[in-house]
């Protein structure tokens, strides 16, 4: 057990710190990125998207040969580790550089890699997923959103929904049924479509803190050459499902945010006076607070003891309920803010940030579907009915 | 970034869990539940043969000079295999008060012994009426060229079965605490069984008037205690560790097998969610254990009493919970004397509280982290 990194990640920190302090100038640091980014942000998250890309620091866990370092996970903790510590933005092109950039690298062509790539890495062309639709949701595979080959097109029609990004997306990989008569996994294929062709329709959805911060895309009649299809036809579910091999880096650093805002919250309770006394001595606020502050710190030592047992290939658990453990503490960070705020909690902007933290247990998988996957992969129980 | 057991630590705790399936089987400990000692002598000597007992003891006082992570390994395997020996109190807790507080010369003479298991010690440091160890009302004053300790100590986990016992006491003179070695056999010491829910631990009261006792080492002992107090605590953590899991294991099994409306239990999802729940706690608590293993042995005080703090905590709010809820899957057979799933659940009642429980070890980790 040894809780350092390695030589080569800690001059890799070194390098990139140097590289920091003079690249990252005041002007770029941000907390949030483009989703629900107003144009002027965006244009300013774009220029130091750029600078990332020319320095070679846009995607590091993409392979040499396309613009990145083949990082492995550690090196990957450490530069999400400085760029939380220096104050960087997030990228702007999460979706495209994390999840549809491998499916590029293993299943596209030739001409699909030499024409998507760059752009996508150098944050010149945004890109958004289109996968959930309204009747296909926790239950991705019974998606509908149909692909008719015509010729030299797939003629598409359906709908899409929660579509991060889909607003200002240049492109979409689109999943799309391809055959109706296949057993649901095996009839449906991926598209990568150009959001300005004729007959997408994108709307804004209005979310429960009242901003947009993601769409519904309709298709009608919407003509898609059959250059753009990614890989096999009707294999598109793996496809889509296509990950970077080294790209587990990520549930590593989860806790960093989470554990910042815990601070933020102890200095508040440090510095607001109730009841002539600070309420961080307020016995029964101490506990709200220590049993967070505790929950924090654990999601950091599970996030490390998951990431150990990928680089020391230990099969464990661990991985699968990071995210689990994550979203349940950002959310209780909400429920104790709320405690300390009192009759404040709903006039607070820590009232707002609450409400939107209802969405940490839905998107990107629900608790209960969650709780479903790792009862079944990792405990080995039998499928529910 | 290395989390992973050495392969030296994967064998000791392999080699444990082969030794207790054999030497330890719960066929033996049911015959003993009712003993007031609670000690089976056949096991606490096979653990000795093993030289288990000097653990964390200098090679230079006979012990095997390793560190907490074995120790935490170790004491795992003891937990799971609900071992009933004073391993925890002598190997751990009295050593590791030794170690921190006793003079070279105690050392030499007491330390060899416990690396033996020939002297099995227990602690005593907790009292009915006082929360905290720091103030408790047992007092210690000279007499005749000699300390006297006055008091009562409840509960005293191995009290029956320990040859002497460490006592945290106020030396009057110096007005600090300290602590006392009290053979078990001393006059004026009254030792009396306290019949609990864990028979596989046993506990017990411990009167001493005017008991004759031995004061390891000089000076304010408060930090020592301390930092001894949380390495126990990190080892009973360590134990409950164990129970908790392998009452997760049994209920993890039985949710696969038994068979209603026409299919396991393990298939709804009510049964499969509480399961997932007790393996993220679980799952939790061995991250934070092992790295507070890990903070006692390469870590300054303040990090270990954070580290122990936060164990505890968790450990002491979940693992009671775990094996509720393991009693709970397995249904009207869970509540049964037969089934074995009862004895885990009971392990983790004595842990609890034992060395502080969930509101109390928060608030020592808000002292720590809050108020710094």
């Amino acid at each position: 057990m040894d809780f350092s990194y390695p030589p080569e990640a800690e001059a890799f920190r070194e390098e990139l710190r140097a590289w920091l302090e003079r690249a990252l100038e005041p002007r770029f640091r941000a907390e949030e990125g483009a989703i629900g980014a107003s144009p002027e942000r965006i244009a300013r998250l774009r220029e130091w998207n750029r600078r990332l890309a020319d320095a070679g620091y846009a995607a590091i866990a993409w392979p040499r040969e396309f613009g990145g370092r083949g990082a492995g996970a550690l090196e990957q903790v450490v530069f999400t580790e400085e760029m939380h510590r220096a104050g960087a933005p997030p990228t702007l092109n999460p979706i495209g550089l994390a999840n549809i950039a491998p499916a590029i690298m293993q299943h596209g062509s030739d001409a699909q890699k030499q024409r998507f790539l760059r752009p996508m890495l150098r944050g010149d062309e945004i890109w958004c997923q289109g996968f959930s639709e309204p009747g296909a949701g926790s239950d991705l595979a019974s998606l509908r959103t149909s692909a008719v080959r015509e010729g030299e097109v797939f003629v598409v029609n359906g709908q899409k929904v929660w579509n991060t990004l889909g607003e200002v997306a240049d492109w979409c990989e689109l999943l799309v049924r391809s055959d109706p008569a296949a057993p649901k996994h095996r009839g449906i294929s991926c598209l990568l479509v150009d959001m300005k062709l004729p007959g997408i329709e994108v709307r804004p959805i209005r979310s429960i803190t009242g901003d947009t911060e993601f769409s519904e895309i309709f298709l009608r009649d919407v003509r898609v050459p059959a250059g753009m299809l990614l890989g096999p036809l009707h294999q598109g579910w793996k496809v889509a499902m296509t990950t970077l091999n080294n790209e587990r880096g990520g549930v590593a650093t989860l806790h960093l945010m989470v554990r910042k805002k815990i601070q933020e919250l102890f200095a508040l309770a440090r510095r607001t006076e109730r009841d002539g006394r600070p309420l961080a001595a307020d016995p029964l606020l101490r506990q709200r607070l220590a049993r967070l502050y505790l929950d924090g710190e654990y999601l950091k030592l599970l996030s490390e003891r998951a990431l150990s047992a990928l680089v020391h290939g230990r099969a464990g658990a661990e991985g699968s309920l990071v995210k689990l453990v994550w979203s349940q503490t950002q959310q209780q960070l909400y429920e104790v803010a709320a405690e300390l705020l009192g009759p404040e909690a709903a006039t607070h902007a820590l009232g707002w940030q609450r409400v939107h933290a209802r969405s940490l247990s839905i998107a990107g998988g629900t608790t209960q579907v969650n709780k479903n996957i790792v009862a079944q992969r990792v405990l080995g129980l039998p499928r529910s009915a | 970034m290395d989390f992973e057991l050495s392969e030296a630590q994967e064998q000791l705790r392999d080699g444990l869990r082969r030794f207790l399936a054999s030497e330890a089987p719960l066929a033996q400990l049911r015959a003993q539940l009712d003993d007031p000692r609670g000690h089976s002598a056949s096991l606490w000597k096979g653990l000795a043969e093993l030289g288990l007992p000097g653990l964390l003891v200098p090679e230079r006082f006979g012990g095997a000079g390793l560190g907490m992570l074995e120790m935490g390994v170790a004491l795992e395997e003891l937990g799971r295999a609900l071992a009933p020996a004073p391993f925890w109190s002598s190997a751990l807790a009295a050593t590791s008060l030794v170690q921190a507080l006793a003079s070279e010369e105690q050392q030499a003479q007491l330390l060899p012994r416990l690396a033996a298991g020939e002297l099995v010690c227990g602690i005593a440091q907790a009292e009915a009426t006082h929360s905290d160890w720091r103030s408790g009302a047992t007092s210690a004053r000279r007499a005749d060229g000699a300390w006297r300790l006055e008091g009562c100590k409840q509960p005293v986990f191995d009290a029956l079965a320990a040859d002497a016992l460490l006592v945290v006491a106020r030396d009057e003179e110096l007005a600090a605490p300290a602590v006392f070695l009290c053979e078990a056999g001393a006059a004026g010491v009254e030792r009396e069984p306290l019949p609990g829910v864990d028979g596989s631990r046993k506990q017990g009261r411990v009167r001493f008037a005017a008991a004759r006792a031995l004061r390891l080492g000089r000076g304010d002992a408060s930090a020592g205690i301390e930092a001894a107090l949380d390495r126990a605590r990190l080892g009973l953590v360590a134990d409950a560790l164990g129970a908790a899991q392998r009452a997760f294991e049994l209920a993890l099994d039985y949710a696969r097998v038994r068979v209603q409306f026409e299919r396991p239990i393990g298939s709804f999802q009510s049964v499969q969610h509480l399961l997932v729940e007790m393996l993220q706690a679980l799952e939790l608590a061995r991250a934070g254990l092992y790295y507070g293993l890990w903070a006692a042995d390469h870590a300054d005080a303040r990090e270990l009493a954070r580290a122990a703090a936060m164990a505890n905590a968790h450990a002491s709010a979940e693992f009671p919970r775990i094996g509720a809820e393991a009693i709970q899957i397995f249904g009207g057979v869970g509540f049964t004397w037969e089934y074995d799933v009862h004895l885990y659940y009971k392990r983790l009642l004595s842990f609890e509280h034992a060395l502080g429980g969930p509101s109390r070890e928060l608030e020592r980790l808000a002292a720590i982290v809050l108020d710094a």
